[in-house]
Protein backbone atom coordinates (compact mmCIF):
# COMPACT_ATOMS: atom_id res chain seq x y z
CA UNK A 1 0.00 0.00 0.00
CA UNK A 2 1.00 3.37 -0.83
CA UNK A 3 1.91 5.58 1.82
CA UNK A 4 -0.82 8.00 0.39
CA UNK A 5 -3.42 5.33 0.37
CA UNK A 6 -2.48 4.31 4.23
CA UNK A 7 -2.67 8.28 5.11
CA UNK A 8 -6.04 8.10 3.71
CA UNK A 9 -7.06 4.76 5.19
CA UNK A 10 -5.94 5.61 8.61
CA UNK A 11 -7.54 9.31 8.41
CA UNK A 12 -10.97 7.82 7.53
CA UNK A 13 -10.55 5.59 10.46
CA UNK A 14 -10.12 7.87 13.02
CA UNK A 15 -13.03 10.07 11.40
CA UNK A 16 -14.94 6.31 12.11
CA UNK A 17 -14.04 6.07 15.45
CA UNK A 18 -14.68 9.96 16.30
CA UNK A 19 -18.22 10.12 15.62
CA UNK A 20 -19.25 7.40 18.01
CA UNK A 21 -21.59 8.19 20.32
CA UNK A 22 -22.82 7.61 24.07
CA UNK A 23 -26.05 5.50 23.99
CA UNK A 24 -29.44 7.52 23.93
CA UNK A 25 -32.84 7.04 21.94
CA UNK A 26 -35.60 8.99 20.59
CA UNK A 27 -38.17 6.72 19.93
CA UNK A 28 -36.86 3.58 18.22
CA UNK A 29 -33.92 5.02 17.85
CA UNK A 30 -30.77 4.36 19.48
CA UNK A 31 -28.52 7.87 18.76
CA UNK A 32 -25.86 6.24 20.24
CA UNK A 33 -25.25 4.06 17.34
CA UNK A 34 -25.75 7.41 15.36
CA UNK A 35 -22.64 7.82 12.81
CA UNK A 36 -22.15 9.87 9.97
CA UNK A 37 -20.48 8.22 7.63
CA UNK A 38 -23.93 6.70 6.21
CA UNK A 39 -22.68 3.21 7.06
CA UNK A 40 -26.04 2.83 8.99
CA UNK A 41 -28.75 2.34 6.93
CA UNK A 42 -32.32 3.21 8.04
CA UNK A 43 -34.99 0.76 8.18
CA UNK A 44 -37.58 3.50 6.31
CA UNK A 45 -40.51 0.93 7.66
CA UNK A 46 -39.92 1.62 10.71
CA UNK A 47 -40.66 4.92 11.37
CA UNK A 48 -42.67 5.74 14.26
CA UNK A 49 -44.72 9.54 14.73
CA UNK A 50 -41.63 11.05 16.77
CA UNK A 51 -39.51 10.44 14.06
CA UNK A 52 -41.56 11.61 11.29
CA UNK A 53 -42.02 14.80 12.47
CA UNK A 54 -38.70 15.18 13.42
CA UNK A 55 -37.27 14.41 9.61
CA UNK A 56 -40.13 16.98 8.61
CA UNK A 57 -38.18 19.67 11.29
CA UNK A 58 -34.76 19.01 9.49
CA UNK A 59 -36.64 19.11 6.31
CA UNK A 60 -37.95 22.49 7.04
CA UNK A 61 -34.99 23.80 8.59
CA UNK A 62 -33.54 22.86 5.06
CA UNK A 63 -36.38 24.57 2.77
CA UNK A 64 -36.25 27.25 5.03
CA UNK A 65 -32.01 27.67 4.75
CA UNK A 66 -33.10 27.68 0.71
CA UNK A 67 -35.54 30.82 1.20
CA UNK A 68 -36.46 32.24 4.92
CA UNK A 69 -39.50 33.23 5.96
CA UNK A 70 -41.49 36.02 4.84
CA UNK A 71 -40.65 38.38 7.45
CA UNK A 72 -44.59 39.39 8.56
CA UNK A 73 -45.43 37.91 11.52
CA UNK A 74 -49.65 38.98 11.15
CA UNK A 75 -49.64 37.03 7.14
CA UNK A 76 -47.34 33.98 8.82
CA UNK A 77 -50.57 33.95 11.74
CA UNK A 78 -53.45 34.36 9.33
CA UNK A 79 -51.79 31.24 7.26
CA UNK A 80 -51.46 29.01 10.18
CA UNK A 81 -54.87 30.14 11.20
CA UNK A 82 -56.33 28.74 8.02
CA UNK A 83 -53.91 25.95 7.64
CA UNK A 84 -54.66 24.68 11.34
CA UNK A 85 -58.78 24.97 10.77
CA UNK A 86 -57.95 22.77 7.52
CA UNK A 87 -56.00 20.35 9.76
CA UNK A 88 -57.98 19.96 12.33
CA UNK A 89 -60.87 18.60 9.80
CA UNK A 90 -58.36 16.25 8.64
CA UNK A 91 -57.85 13.02 9.35
CA UNK A 92 -54.43 14.07 11.72
CA UNK A 93 -55.80 16.39 13.58
CA UNK A 94 -53.45 16.08 16.39
CA UNK A 95 -49.89 16.37 14.61
CA UNK A 96 -48.42 19.23 15.97
CA UNK A 97 -49.33 21.42 12.54
CA UNK A 98 -46.99 24.43 11.67
CA UNK A 99 -47.20 26.34 7.99
CA UNK A 100 -45.31 29.22 7.19
CA UNK A 101 -44.71 31.38 3.83
CA UNK A 102 -41.32 31.52 2.16
CA UNK A 103 -40.42 34.58 0.92
CA UNK A 104 -39.69 33.63 -2.66
CA UNK A 105 -40.30 34.81 -6.39
CA UNK A 106 -41.09 30.85 -7.33
CA UNK A 107 -45.00 29.83 -7.21
CA UNK A 108 -44.09 26.81 -5.30
CA UNK A 109 -46.00 25.02 -1.59
CA UNK A 110 -44.20 22.70 0.17
CA UNK A 111 -44.72 20.28 2.81
CA UNK A 112 -42.73 18.29 5.07
CA UNK A 113 -43.30 15.39 7.17
CA UNK A 114 -44.98 15.81 11.16
CA UNK A 115 -47.06 18.87 9.91
CA UNK A 116 -44.88 21.78 8.29
CA UNK A 117 -46.55 23.04 5.20
CA UNK A 118 -45.14 26.06 3.37
CA UNK A 119 -46.70 28.42 1.04
CA UNK A 120 -44.23 30.89 -1.57
CA UNK A 121 -44.90 34.86 -1.22
CA UNK A 122 -45.14 34.31 -5.28
CA UNK A 123 -48.25 31.56 -4.82
CA UNK A 124 -49.91 34.00 -2.00
CA UNK A 125 -49.41 36.31 -4.77
CA UNK A 126 -51.60 34.23 -7.36
CA UNK A 127 -54.19 34.32 -5.08
CA UNK A 128 -57.46 36.20 -4.47
CA UNK A 129 -59.39 34.92 -1.66
CA UNK A 130 -58.94 32.45 1.53
CA UNK A 131 -60.41 29.33 -0.03
CA UNK A 132 -57.86 29.38 -2.69
CA UNK A 133 -55.32 29.62 -0.18
CA UNK A 134 -56.89 27.39 1.59
CA UNK A 135 -56.80 24.86 -1.55
CA UNK A 136 -53.11 25.63 -1.66
CA UNK A 137 -52.96 24.38 1.95
CA UNK A 138 -55.24 21.22 1.81
CA UNK A 139 -53.19 19.35 -1.43
CA UNK A 140 -50.07 19.77 1.21
CA UNK A 141 -52.07 18.79 4.05
CA UNK A 142 -52.93 15.18 2.28
CA UNK A 143 -49.25 15.11 1.44
CA UNK A 144 -48.25 15.35 5.13
CA UNK A 145 -51.40 13.40 6.27
CA UNK A 146 -50.77 10.60 3.78
CA UNK A 147 -47.62 10.07 4.33
CA UNK A 148 -46.33 10.55 0.65
CA UNK A 149 -42.91 11.88 1.76
CA UNK A 150 -42.39 8.84 4.33
CA UNK A 151 -43.41 6.39 0.81
CA UNK A 152 -40.91 8.58 -1.35
CA UNK A 153 -37.49 7.66 1.00
CA UNK A 154 -38.94 4.15 1.60
CA UNK A 155 -39.07 3.29 -2.05
CA UNK A 156 -37.03 6.04 -3.86
CA UNK A 157 -33.50 5.97 -4.87
CA UNK A 158 -32.77 7.82 -1.83
CA UNK A 159 -33.68 4.59 0.33
CA UNK A 160 -29.83 3.45 0.33
CA UNK A 161 -28.94 6.63 1.60
CA UNK A 162 -30.89 7.13 4.35
CA UNK A 163 -29.03 7.09 8.32
CA UNK A 164 -30.50 7.39 11.04
CA UNK A 165 -29.00 10.45 11.84
CA UNK A 166 -31.89 11.92 9.41
CA UNK A 167 -34.42 11.07 12.07
CA UNK A 168 -32.69 13.14 15.29
CA UNK A 169 -33.22 16.51 16.00
CA UNK A 170 -30.40 19.52 16.02
CA UNK A 171 -30.44 19.96 19.56
CA UNK A 172 -30.18 16.17 20.42
CA UNK A 173 -27.50 15.26 17.91
CA UNK A 174 -25.51 18.34 19.78
CA UNK A 175 -26.24 16.77 22.96
CA UNK A 176 -25.21 13.54 22.38
CA UNK A 177 -22.48 14.47 20.09
CA UNK A 178 -21.16 17.56 21.78
CA UNK A 179 -20.30 18.37 18.20
CA UNK A 180 -20.93 22.40 17.93
CA UNK A 181 -21.88 24.15 14.25
CA UNK A 182 -18.41 24.60 13.59
CA UNK A 183 -17.02 21.04 13.43
CA UNK A 184 -17.09 18.81 10.75
CA UNK A 185 -19.26 16.16 12.49
CA UNK A 186 -22.17 18.45 12.56
CA UNK A 187 -20.98 19.60 9.21
CA UNK A 188 -21.12 15.81 8.01
CA UNK A 189 -24.81 15.38 9.98
CA UNK A 190 -25.90 18.87 8.47
CA UNK A 191 -25.02 18.01 4.89
CA UNK A 192 -26.62 14.32 5.16
CA UNK A 193 -29.84 16.43 6.07
CA UNK A 194 -29.25 18.67 2.94
CA UNK A 195 -28.62 16.32 0.35
CA UNK A 196 -31.98 14.13 1.91
CA UNK A 197 -33.95 17.32 1.22
CA UNK A 198 -32.44 18.41 -2.11
CA UNK A 199 -33.24 14.83 -3.09
CA UNK A 200 -36.98 14.53 -1.65
CA UNK A 201 -38.11 18.08 -3.27
CA UNK A 202 -36.54 18.39 -6.45
CA UNK A 203 -37.40 14.82 -7.59
CA UNK A 204 -41.21 15.25 -6.28
CA UNK A 205 -43.20 13.26 -5.04
CA UNK A 206 -44.65 10.26 -7.27
CA UNK A 207 -47.48 11.27 -9.60
CA UNK A 208 -50.25 9.49 -7.72
CA UNK A 209 -49.63 10.82 -4.84
CA UNK A 210 -49.76 14.15 -6.47
CA UNK A 211 -53.44 13.35 -8.16
CA UNK A 212 -54.00 12.14 -5.01
CA UNK A 213 -53.59 15.00 -3.05
CA UNK A 214 -55.80 17.10 -5.34
CA UNK A 215 -58.62 14.32 -4.77
CA UNK A 216 -58.58 14.38 -1.08
CA UNK A 217 -57.21 17.97 -1.18
CA UNK A 218 -60.61 19.86 -2.47
CA UNK A 219 -62.24 17.53 -0.16
CA UNK A 220 -60.50 18.23 2.40
CA UNK A 221 -61.59 21.72 1.40
CA UNK A 222 -65.44 21.41 1.12
CA UNK A 223 -65.30 19.56 4.42
CA UNK A 224 -63.85 22.82 6.07
CA UNK A 225 -66.54 24.73 4.76
CA UNK A 226 -64.67 26.35 1.94
CA UNK A 227 -65.71 26.79 -1.70
CA UNK A 228 -63.65 23.68 -3.33
CA UNK A 229 -63.92 25.22 -6.51
CA UNK A 230 -61.78 27.65 -5.83
CA UNK A 231 -59.22 24.03 -5.30
CA UNK A 232 -60.04 24.34 -9.71
CA UNK A 233 -59.20 27.96 -9.88
CA UNK A 234 -56.39 27.78 -8.82
CA UNK A 235 -55.17 25.37 -11.45
CA UNK A 236 -56.86 26.85 -13.83
CA UNK A 237 -54.48 30.12 -12.90
CA UNK A 238 -51.66 28.37 -12.50
CA UNK A 239 -52.31 26.54 -16.40
CA UNK A 240 -53.00 30.18 -17.52
CA UNK A 241 -49.18 31.42 -16.56
CA UNK A 242 -46.55 30.71 -19.56
CA UNK A 243 -44.99 27.44 -19.34
CA UNK A 244 -42.09 28.33 -19.65
CA UNK A 245 -42.14 31.52 -16.87
CA UNK A 246 -38.98 30.31 -14.22
CA UNK A 247 -41.48 31.01 -11.67
CA UNK A 248 -42.85 27.47 -12.46
CA UNK A 249 -39.41 25.88 -13.20
CA UNK A 250 -39.48 23.51 -9.90
CA UNK A 251 -43.22 23.16 -9.40
CA UNK A 252 -43.80 21.98 -13.16
CA UNK A 253 -40.82 19.70 -12.52
CA UNK A 254 -42.37 18.45 -9.53
CA UNK A 255 -45.67 17.77 -10.38
CA UNK A 256 -47.93 16.42 -13.64
CA UNK A 257 -49.12 19.94 -15.25
CA UNK A 258 -52.37 21.75 -14.09
CA UNK A 259 -53.92 20.51 -17.44
CA UNK A 260 -53.25 16.81 -16.21
CA UNK A 261 -54.13 17.60 -12.92
CA UNK A 262 -57.23 19.18 -13.73
CA UNK A 263 -58.56 16.25 -15.91
CA UNK A 264 -57.91 14.52 -13.54
CA UNK A 265 -59.98 15.83 -11.06
CA UNK A 266 -63.12 16.60 -13.51
CA UNK A 267 -63.90 12.48 -13.57
CA UNK A 268 -64.37 12.79 -9.36
CA UNK A 269 -65.76 15.75 -8.38
CA UNK A 270 -69.41 15.21 -9.48
CA UNK A 271 -70.47 14.80 -5.74
CA UNK A 272 -68.97 18.38 -5.05
CA UNK A 273 -71.13 20.08 -7.56
CA UNK A 274 -74.11 21.27 -5.61
CA UNK A 275 -71.74 22.05 -2.15
CA UNK A 276 -71.52 25.84 -1.80
CA UNK A 277 -69.26 26.79 0.54
CA UNK A 278 -67.08 30.47 1.94
CA UNK A 279 -64.99 32.35 -0.24
CA UNK A 280 -63.61 34.80 2.46
CA UNK A 281 -61.89 37.36 -0.58
CA UNK A 282 -62.62 40.03 1.83
CA UNK A 283 -60.99 38.74 5.25
CA UNK A 284 -58.50 37.08 2.87
CA UNK A 285 -57.25 41.00 1.35
CA UNK A 286 -57.59 42.65 5.17
CA UNK A 287 -54.77 39.98 6.23
CA UNK A 288 -52.79 40.23 3.08
CA UNK A 289 -52.73 44.50 2.82
CA UNK A 290 -51.78 44.17 7.17
CA UNK A 291 -48.29 44.32 5.53
CA UNK B 1 -25.44 90.54 -2.77
CA UNK B 2 -24.68 87.15 -4.82
CA UNK B 3 -24.24 84.48 -2.76
CA UNK B 4 -27.46 85.63 -0.68
CA UNK B 5 -29.36 85.61 -4.51
CA UNK B 6 -27.60 82.16 -5.53
CA UNK B 7 -28.62 80.73 -1.65
CA UNK B 8 -32.09 82.96 -2.40
CA UNK B 9 -32.71 80.83 -6.03
CA UNK B 10 -31.10 77.55 -4.24
CA UNK B 11 -33.89 77.29 -1.55
CA UNK B 12 -36.56 78.34 -3.79
CA UNK B 13 -35.74 75.63 -5.96
CA UNK B 14 -35.64 73.04 -3.50
CA UNK B 15 -39.22 74.36 -2.09
CA UNK B 16 -40.21 73.73 -5.71
CA UNK B 17 -38.58 69.91 -6.30
CA UNK B 18 -40.66 69.03 -1.99
CA UNK B 19 -43.83 70.61 -3.15
CA UNK B 20 -43.83 68.07 -6.51
CA UNK B 21 -42.40 65.28 -4.69
CA UNK B 22 -45.40 65.42 -2.13
CA UNK B 23 -47.72 66.71 -4.89
CA UNK B 24 -46.98 63.00 -6.77
CA UNK B 25 -47.00 61.17 -2.87
CA UNK B 26 -50.87 62.29 -2.48
CA UNK B 27 -51.65 61.83 -6.13
CA UNK B 28 -49.93 58.36 -5.93
CA UNK B 29 -51.89 57.31 -2.20
CA UNK B 30 -55.55 58.77 -3.29
CA UNK B 31 -54.98 56.79 -6.38
CA UNK B 32 -53.77 53.41 -4.55
CA UNK B 33 -56.41 54.14 -2.40
CA UNK B 34 -59.32 54.58 -4.94
CA UNK B 35 -57.78 51.02 -6.66
CA UNK B 36 -58.10 49.51 -3.23
CA UNK B 37 -61.35 50.43 -2.78
CA UNK B 38 -62.42 49.38 -6.39
CA UNK B 39 -60.54 46.10 -6.36
CA UNK B 40 -63.31 43.17 -6.24
CA UNK B 41 -61.67 39.19 -6.50
CA UNK B 42 -61.39 37.72 -10.02
CA UNK B 43 -64.51 35.88 -9.26
CA UNK B 44 -67.06 38.64 -8.95
CA UNK B 45 -65.75 41.41 -11.38
CA UNK B 46 -62.43 40.80 -13.45
CA UNK B 47 -62.64 39.09 -16.95
CA UNK B 48 -60.32 37.02 -18.49
CA UNK B 49 -60.06 35.67 -22.16
CA UNK B 50 -60.38 31.78 -21.92
CA UNK B 51 -61.18 29.02 -24.88
CA UNK B 52 -62.88 26.05 -24.27
CA UNK B 53 -60.84 21.85 -24.11
CA UNK B 54 -64.00 20.55 -25.04
CA UNK B 55 -67.94 21.05 -26.99
CA UNK B 56 -69.71 22.39 -24.39
CA UNK B 57 -73.35 23.16 -23.90
CA UNK B 58 -73.88 26.90 -22.74
CA UNK B 59 -77.00 26.92 -19.71
CA UNK B 60 -79.36 29.72 -19.27
CA UNK B 61 -78.59 29.09 -15.49
CA UNK B 62 -75.80 27.87 -13.71
CA UNK B 63 -77.00 24.23 -13.58
CA UNK B 64 -77.09 21.56 -16.28
CA UNK B 65 -81.05 21.32 -15.75
CA UNK B 66 -81.84 24.71 -17.03
CA UNK B 67 -82.25 25.40 -20.68
CA UNK B 68 -79.35 25.12 -22.89
CA UNK B 69 -78.77 28.54 -25.13
CA UNK B 70 -76.24 27.20 -27.66
CA UNK B 71 -73.38 24.72 -27.87
CA UNK B 72 -70.16 26.02 -27.84
CA UNK B 73 -67.58 24.46 -30.00
CA UNK B 74 -63.76 23.25 -28.54
CA UNK B 75 -61.14 25.72 -28.78
CA UNK B 76 -64.00 28.88 -29.43
CA UNK B 77 -62.68 31.81 -27.51
CA UNK B 78 -64.86 32.83 -24.74
CA UNK B 79 -64.54 35.59 -21.89
CA UNK B 80 -64.98 34.51 -18.22
CA UNK B 81 -67.01 37.02 -16.51
CA UNK B 82 -67.18 35.57 -12.90
CA UNK B 83 -68.06 32.09 -11.31
CA UNK B 84 -70.69 30.48 -9.02
CA UNK B 85 -70.18 26.83 -7.74
CA UNK B 86 -68.75 25.14 -10.60
CA UNK B 87 -70.03 26.90 -13.48
CA UNK B 88 -68.58 30.24 -15.33
CA UNK B 89 -70.67 32.91 -16.32
CA UNK B 90 -69.45 33.94 -20.24
CA UNK B 91 -69.66 35.87 -22.83
CA UNK B 92 -68.81 34.08 -26.52
CA UNK B 93 -67.31 35.62 -29.92
CA UNK B 94 -71.35 35.83 -31.28
CA UNK B 95 -72.44 37.71 -28.20
CA UNK B 96 -73.98 35.03 -25.96
CA UNK B 97 -73.98 35.02 -22.51
CA UNK B 98 -74.77 32.45 -20.30
CA UNK B 99 -73.24 29.33 -18.09
CA UNK B 100 -70.61 26.74 -19.07
CA UNK B 101 -69.08 24.46 -16.54
CA UNK B 102 -65.48 25.49 -15.15
CA UNK B 103 -63.79 21.84 -16.13
CA UNK B 104 -64.58 22.77 -19.53
CA UNK B 105 -62.69 26.21 -19.85
CA UNK B 106 -59.03 27.31 -19.97
CA UNK B 107 -57.39 30.60 -19.26
CA UNK B 108 -55.27 31.77 -22.50
CA UNK B 109 -51.68 31.93 -20.96
CA UNK B 110 -50.46 35.58 -19.45
CA UNK B 111 -47.02 36.75 -21.07
CA UNK B 112 -44.16 35.29 -19.50
CA UNK B 113 -42.83 37.46 -16.83
CA UNK B 114 -39.44 38.93 -17.27
CA UNK B 115 -38.08 39.22 -13.50
CA UNK B 116 -38.74 38.69 -10.02
CA UNK B 117 -41.11 39.34 -7.97
CA UNK B 118 -40.57 42.07 -4.92
CA UNK B 119 -43.17 41.19 -1.83
CA UNK B 120 -44.41 44.93 -1.95
CA UNK B 121 -44.94 44.84 -5.82
CA UNK B 122 -46.31 40.92 -5.34
CA UNK B 123 -48.74 41.55 -2.35
CA UNK B 124 -49.55 45.03 -4.30
CA UNK B 125 -50.63 43.48 -7.36
CA UNK B 126 -53.22 41.77 -6.09
CA UNK B 127 -55.79 44.54 -7.35
CA UNK B 128 -54.14 43.90 -10.69
CA UNK B 129 -55.05 42.15 -14.04
CA UNK B 130 -51.39 41.58 -14.97
CA UNK B 131 -48.60 40.06 -13.21
CA UNK B 132 -46.02 42.49 -12.06
CA UNK B 133 -42.82 42.34 -13.73
CA UNK B 134 -40.38 44.00 -11.93
CA UNK B 135 -37.44 42.94 -9.93
CA UNK B 136 -37.11 44.23 -6.41
CA UNK B 137 -34.54 41.90 -5.11
CA UNK B 138 -36.33 38.63 -3.86
CA UNK B 139 -35.03 35.37 -5.26
CA UNK B 140 -36.53 32.50 -6.78
CA UNK B 141 -36.66 28.91 -5.14
CA UNK B 142 -35.10 26.24 -7.64
CA UNK B 143 -32.73 22.83 -7.54
CA UNK B 144 -29.91 25.34 -7.24
CA UNK B 145 -31.21 27.01 -4.45
CA UNK B 146 -31.55 23.35 -2.90
CA UNK B 147 -28.30 22.65 -3.64
CA UNK B 148 -26.73 25.23 -2.13
CA UNK B 149 -29.14 25.61 1.27
CA UNK B 150 -27.88 24.67 4.82
CA UNK B 151 -30.50 23.63 7.15
CA UNK B 152 -31.20 26.93 8.75
CA UNK B 153 -32.68 25.91 12.32
CA UNK B 154 -33.70 29.65 13.57
CA UNK B 155 -35.72 29.99 10.91
CA UNK B 156 -37.18 26.89 12.13
CA UNK B 157 -37.88 28.17 15.57
CA UNK B 158 -39.78 30.76 13.93
CA UNK B 159 -42.02 28.76 12.43
CA UNK B 160 -42.50 26.83 15.53
CA UNK B 161 -42.95 30.06 17.38
CA UNK B 162 -46.33 30.62 15.57
CA UNK B 163 -48.62 29.51 18.01
CA UNK B 164 -52.78 29.88 18.00
CA UNK B 165 -54.71 27.72 20.28
CA UNK B 166 -57.75 25.20 19.26
CA UNK B 167 -60.41 27.54 20.76
CA UNK B 168 -58.54 30.73 18.31
CA UNK B 169 -59.06 28.22 15.46
CA UNK B 170 -62.85 27.74 16.52
CA UNK B 171 -63.14 31.56 16.53
CA UNK B 172 -61.51 32.14 13.63
CA UNK B 173 -63.95 29.42 11.52
CA UNK B 174 -66.69 31.20 13.51
CA UNK B 175 -66.06 34.61 12.22
CA UNK B 176 -65.46 33.61 8.90
CA UNK B 177 -68.85 31.39 9.11
CA UNK B 178 -66.98 28.22 8.29
CA UNK B 179 -68.65 25.05 9.11
CA UNK B 180 -67.42 21.36 9.16
CA UNK B 181 -69.56 19.51 6.64
CA UNK B 182 -69.76 16.47 8.34
CA UNK B 183 -71.35 14.71 5.40
CA UNK B 184 -68.13 14.70 2.95
CA UNK B 185 -65.20 12.55 3.76
CA UNK B 186 -61.74 12.89 2.94
CA UNK B 187 -60.32 9.92 1.36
Amino acid sequence: MKARHLVLFIFFWVLLISCKTTSFKIGNLDVGNLVNQGVNVFNANNIDEEQEIQFGENMSAVLLGARPLYKSEEINLYVNQVGLWLASNSERPDLPWHFGVINSSSINAFAAPGGYVFITSAMLNQLTNEAQLAAVLAHEIIHVVEQHHLDAIKEGAMRDALTESLFVSVDAYQANTGASSKKKEYKAWSKQISNAAQDLYSKGLNRDDELQADQQGIRLLARAGYDPFAFITNLQVLQGISADDSSLALLYKTHPTPEQRLTALSHNIDELSTISGELLAKRFQKNIYSL
Amino acid sequence: MINFKSTYLTFMALLLVNSMTLSLLIVNKAHANNKNESSQPLHSSKTRDAQLVKSSKLYKKANNQSEVIETILANEPVIVHHRQRAWYFVATEQKLTGWLSMLNVRFNGVAKRTGELGVASAFGSLTKNTLPTQSTGIRGFDEADLKKAKADFKELALVNAFQITPSQVKEFALQGQLKTNTNIEVK
